[in-house]
């Protein structure tokens, strides 16, 4: 596409007219890297997409796809520099390589649960120990020294046992204290062992992660050096080039292993940091996609280009969350249920999200039937009593004299917006005075949730695809560390490993429904404060998209361009 | 060298005769009326230190309070400078403001300059090593210009007011301290040292009561001259999310804050913030400048 | 005049060991930032975590630290980044052409802008022309730079719907006039505080030197005025411009990066920046080790540059 700005901005404008009217569904959600801070979950392993299409869209929309419209070149935005296109050395490059250049065994969306296979065949599971997996038929890029060769199972085990050696991208503890040792059988089988039976091992946080989980060739896995310079993968994209980890150009990967997919001939991103420049960068179509952080820039998009562009809307599962102290004069239930009654709510969302949000539990309500129901979260986090609330803190004799500490992240404007607003409501509503401190996430992370350094922390949840993680900081330990705020409870500790233990999928669905219930009951400290309704832009003759199936949806080859 | 770059630099004491001599008052108002810009920049000046002061118990709202204004409410009579997301008054924001900058620029212009200029009397008046100490570490730190030394505190401190203050004080440290130096080699060689000398004064003495009280002066010169500076140094800092808390009512936070919005037709959100920042380094400057103009005579035209 | 010059170039190298060595250890003093915290998350193990302390070099003691850095440093390998684990060198080389192009356009805008306006100034000395100067010379001081640039990217796209150039660097030498498009507008506005310093350093070295006996007598020979102001005149109040474009050059450093950052221009500035948020500790010393020698370089070829215009400068 000819490049437009501001200079030949009319001429933009009028191409823009003759394309209108062919407003179509769905969205390559490959905004992935394009949004800040925005969609509230930028580390999440699940890359939060603001809408994912499915990789198998609707039977309707592929029919009639004519072959010529099958050779775009999708424009996205990439939100920040790489600092390196190495993905063992980044979680940004990590992620988005995993859903365009490398392969994977199977993939398991957080909306079904249930694992599709991707490269293997098949998957068993003999004993909760043991994963045979058997690969299908895939082909590497066509680059040196690999040349196109056929994926085979020592290709998988070196990747896998390189990922788990991987310091900086393994986001969960599986890969280290659950995976036991990965053997290539023959040409076509593995198999994996696990030192601990996992119930959640199969989701895209765990064996399934878009980033550990990628398939490279085993001559690279062995010095994932190589991959500072040279990317390649088994893919539905082929590296191209970049400049200076900004800019990337991919081109569609010619021996992919489902044929005639994908029908994109390439995608090429764009740096654009700042959000007003994405927006402008959009209407002059610049790039396809937008992640949009708010209402009003829905609003304007809608009123300037009308239905030339899709709007996708979809409930986050990254859940704004305040924690406290959990031992001391904390312990006591009364205290959280006080903190919580004391919250209002809908003054964030509509302070935050100029009304677009959500009440939620500790599990997200994306996840159905895991997460609370709508009355059961009136019934506890989602109340606002401030008289019930003062009654509730009064009687537990908590010290409303003492200043007290909270931390939150830095740099981010909404994470200075959300703990200011806590700060304000619990000094109106219970007369507690709080001292903002804003910490940069290095020692955040380090000092202030693993050491246990603070009286209020907040910050928005990672959009998990695992119900579990969720509730998982209710334990005694939490990834091998103390809990985070010293809040102990034997009940609730037990119930966290049972549901880890438990491998009926409804039985375990049910164990984490209810140890939300039960957290509320016991005062675990960790507040669930809503979920933001997020919203992306997308052109409208970007098609072949079907939206709210999350990361899974990156996987999809059959996004197409139709444009005049 | 021969040739003296810092001419600004060598300047004469008038200053200091300013105070003592009957009459002053006349003297200030002849002063004035040469300086008309000087005093304007004065008043400006003056007001924002008033408000840094007493800021917090003028706004008519707390600068922090939510949902007092219309959520990006444009300017009204009620809410001169309209509100911003959270609802928080701008206009008490932007008067909050001028405490946090005004702080912040102060205290790095003080520490440092203060402490440059007790480096550069000591080097002039007892030379010899301590001189030598002086002048080579002015010399090490000029390599230092300010970006490297930020980045480099914050790589090593983290982010914070603390390293921000020490950042811009040690860029004021040097600059001060060659000044002093020069003008206490001046004076320490001037006939009525050497007269208190010959009658028997120790050296600490005429250090303390001769020298010390005739430099001196320069040093508000130095602060006065560079506080525009460190206002700029501190607010861009701010901006780039360095500094202050996000949350805090300052301008450069204001301003990265609000940068999306302002796109979307609230103007208000960045412009009232940057005017203030403008105006308050155009009152530090200007009144800089007439001070210096006043006591450097070969400036003055 | 020779053996000052080699007494400089002597003196180069111990400030720049004397720098590297305090930056070295104020990074490392037992209250600084800990570089390994940014790489650890909740799953980290202790055996991970040291592992990660090794992988950075980290784990050794400072003074140790040092020697194999310094060591490394003389064979001309400046370390790699932390952050990225990319060759530190490498990662800077590929983005300056954005940032020299950013310095070199702002320095010639203000040059060009300020010296003739402060010419101009010194000859209509007093008449509406000077006062508006000064004018422009105290806004210009006074706007802080990154406010100019988001009025940029604000006020056009208010008014007239007028959107900024937004980031992506085309090379000059393959599409120049796309390229200037680019650079133009932001580097316009970022040199206006440098071009007011230059209004009012010219207008005040050209006064200065005006009241000279020697262009009295100049006048007073018959030469043209015009004459006067460019032989006489410019010639001597060179070196005041001279020295200002130097400080300049080290203050638009920081106005680069604001530009790169507000503009998404993935630049030195930008990339430092970022470094220095992440305690990334081979790029900082990188940067502390290289702008000590550049500094000291530009020092020295601004005072030979007073020899070069006013023989009267000896240097001994």
């Amino acid at each position: 596409m000819e490049r437009t700005n501001y200079w030949s901005r009319t001429i933009s404008r009028r191409r823009l007219m003759a394309v209108s009217g062919t407003a179509g569904a769905g969205l390559a959600a490959l905004a992935l890297t394009g949004c800040g801070d925005d969609d509230d979950s930028d580390d999440s392993p699940g890359g939060e997409t603001p809408a994912g299409g499915s990789p198998q869209p609707s039977a309707s929309a592929e029919a009639q796809v004519p072959d010529s419209k099958k050779n775009g070149t999708l424009l996205s935005r990439q939100g920040a520099a790489f600092a390196s296109i190495n993905p063992y050395k980044g979680l940004d490059s990590g992620l988005l390589w995993g859903f365009t250049i490398f392969d994977h065994l199977f993939y398991t969306p957080y909306d079904t649960g249930v694992r599709e296979l991707f490269l293997a065949s098949k998957i068993e599971t003999p004993d909760p120990l043991t994963i045979n997996a058997t690969i299908g038929e895939g082909f590497f890029h066509n680059k040196a020294p690999v040349n196109g060769r056929a994926i085979k199972a020592t290709d998988v085990k070196a990747s896998l046992e390189s990922a788990s050696k991987q310091t900086r991208i393994s986001n969960s503890s599986w890969w280290t204290t659950i995976l036991s040792s990965v053997a290539a059988t023959d040409d076509k089988n593995i198999t994996v062992k696990l030192k601990a039976p996992d119930a959640w091992t199969f989701t895209s946080t765990n064996f399934g992660s878009p980033i550990a989980g990628s398939i490279i060739p085993e001559e690279i896995a062995l010095d994932p050096d190589r991959m500072d310079t040279a990317l390649i993968g088994s893919g539905r994209y082929e590296f191209v080039s970049h400049e200076n980890g900004t800019n990337f150009q991919l081109k569609r990967a010619e021996n992919w292993r489902i044929k005639g997919e994908p029908w994109l001939a390439g995608i090429n991103y764009k740096l654009i940091q700042e959000q007003a420049l994405a927006l402008t960068a959009f209407s002059a179509e610049e790039i396809y996609s937008v992640a949009l952080s708010n209402k009003l820039e829905r609003d304007q998009l809608v009123q300037q280009h009308g239905k030339d562009v899709d709007i996708d809307t979809d409930v986050s599962r990254s859940v704004w969350t305040v924690v406290h102290r959990g031992d001391g004069q904390w312990a006591n239930p009364k205290v959280m249920q006080a903190i919580s009654r004391a919250l209002d709510r809908q003054e964030f969302i509509d302070l935050m999200n100029f009304g677009d949000g959500e009440l939620s539990g500790p599990v997200p309500p994306p996840f159905g039937s895991q997460a609370l129901t709508e009355a059961e979260i009136t019934g506890t986090w989602g109340k606002t009593d401030i008289a019930e609330a003062k009654a509730l803190l009064s009687s537990t004799g908590f010290d409303t004299s003492k200043e007290y500490i909270l931390k939150f992240i830095t740099p981010g404007e909404r994470g200075a917006q959300f703990a200011q607003i806590v700060q304000q409501q619990l000094k109106q509503n219970l007369g507690i005075n709080i001292k903002l401190v804003g910490e940069d996430f290095g020692n955040w992370l380090a000092q202030s949730l693993y050491g246990s350094g603070f009286d209020f922390i907040t910050f928005p949840s990672l959009a998990y695809d695992d119900p579990s993680s969720y509730v998982g900081a209710y334990g005694k330990t939490i990834g091998g560390r103390p809990n985070w705020a010293g809040f102990v409870n034997e009940e609730l500790d037990a119930a966290i490993l049972e549901q880890k233990a438990t491998f009926n999928d409804e039985a375990r669905n049910k164990l984490v429904h209810d140890i939300q219930l039960k957290a509320w009951e016991l005062g675990a400290p960790y507040i669930p404060v809503f979920v933001a309704i997020s919203n992306s832009a997308t052109w409208g003759f970007v098609k072949g998209r079907v939206t709210g199936r999350g990361s899974y949806g990156l996987f999809n080859g059959r996004v197409y361009l139709d444009q005049a | 060298m021969a040739v003296d770059t810092s001419s600004s630099v060598a300047l004469s004491y008038e200053w200091a005769h300013l105070g003592g001599r009957p009459g002053r008052l006349r003297r200030l108002g002849r002063v004035a009326r040469q300086q008309p810009l000087g005093v304007f920049g004065c008043l400006v000046l003056g007001t924002f230190v008033f408000l840094g002061i007493f800021g917090p118990y003028i706004t008519p709202h707390d600068p922090r309070e939510l949902s007092v204004a219309p959520q990006l409410g444009d300017p009204t009579w009620s809410h001169p400078f309209g509100g911003n997301q959270n609802g928080q008054d701008m206009f008490s924001r932007v008067i909050a403001g001028a405490r946090v900058s005004l702080t912040i620029s102060a205290a790095a212009i003080f520490i440092g300059a203060a402490s440059g200029s007790f480096l550069g009397i000591l080097g002039g008046y007892y030379g010899r090593w301590i001189d030598y100490v002086v002048q080579r570490g002015g010399e090490a730190f000029a390599a230092f210009p300010g970006l490297t030394l930020y980045l480099l505190l914050i790589a090593a401190f983290g982010q914070g007011v603390k390293t921000i203050i020490i950042a811009i004080a040690i860029g004021a440290l040097f600059g001060g301290s060659r000044v002093l130096r020069g003008a206490t080699i001046v004076e320490s060689r001037s006939a009525y040292v050497e007269a208190a000398r010959s009658v028997g004064c120790s050296e600490n003495r005429i250090l303390l009561r001769h020298v010390i009280p005739n430099v001196l002066p320069l040093t508000i010169i130095i602060m006065s001259g560079a506080l525009g500076g460190a206002i700029l140094a501190e607010s861009a800092l701010a901006f780039l999310g360095l500094g202050v808390e996000p949350g805090t009512p300052s301008w450069g936070i204001d301003i990265s804050a609000n940068l999306t919005l302002a796109r979307f037709g609230n103007w208000h959100l960045v412009v009232f913030p940057g005017l203030a920042i403008s105006l308050v380094v155009l009152g530090s400057n200007l009144l800089g400048d007439a001070l210096r103009d006043v006591l450097d005579p070969r400036l003055r035209r | 005049m020779r053996r000052y010059m080699l007494r400089r170039m002597a003196y180069i190298p111990l400030i720049v060991v004397v720098v590297s060595f305090l930056t070295f250890f104020v990074l490392r003093l037992p209250w600084s930032v800990d570089p390994a915290t940014v790489y650890i998350n909740q799953n980290t193990t202790p055996e991970q975590e040291a592992a990660i302390r090794a992988d950075l070099g980290i784990d050794k003691p400072a003074w140790e630290q040092f020697v194999v850095w310094m060591g490394d440093v003389l064979t001309g390998d400046m370390g790699r980044t932390f952050r990225g684990d990319q060759p530190v060198m490498d990662e800077i080389t590929r983005r300056l052409p954005v940032t020299l192009e950013i310095l070199i356009l702002s320095v010639v805008f203000s040059t060009i802008i300020g010296v003739p306006l402060g010419i101009l100034c010194a000859v209509k000395q007093n008449t509406w022309l000077d006062y508006a100067c000064r004018f422009m010379v105290v806004f210009g001081q006074s706007v802080p730079a990154f406010f100019l640039l988001i009025l940029l990217i604000v006020l056009p796209s208010i008014w007239w719907n007028y959107a900024p150039p937004i980031g992506g660097h085309v090379s000059i030498f393959e599409d120049p006039v796309e390229n200037l498009r680019l650079y133009v507008p932001p580097t316009l506005l970022l040199s206006a505080a440098g071009a007011a310093g230059m209004i009012r350093i010219t207008r005040s070295s050209m006064l200065e030197v005006f009241r000279q006996d020697y262009m009295r007598t100049a006048r007073a020979k018959g030469l043209d005025g015009r004459a006067v102001v460019f032989s006489h005149g410019l010639r001597n109040s060179l070196i005041p411009i001279v020295t200002i474009i130097g400080a300049e050059i080290t203050i638009l450093f920081f106005g680069s990066l604001i530009l790169e950052q507000i503009f998404s221009i993935n630049g030195v500035g930008q990339f430092l920046f970022i470094s220095a948020t992440v305690a990334d500790f081979p790029v900082v010393q990188f940067l502390v080790f290289y702008t000590a020698i550049i500094v000291m370089l530009l020092n020295l070829l601004i005072d030979l540059s007073y020899a070069l215009i006013d023989p009267r400068v000896k240097y001994s």
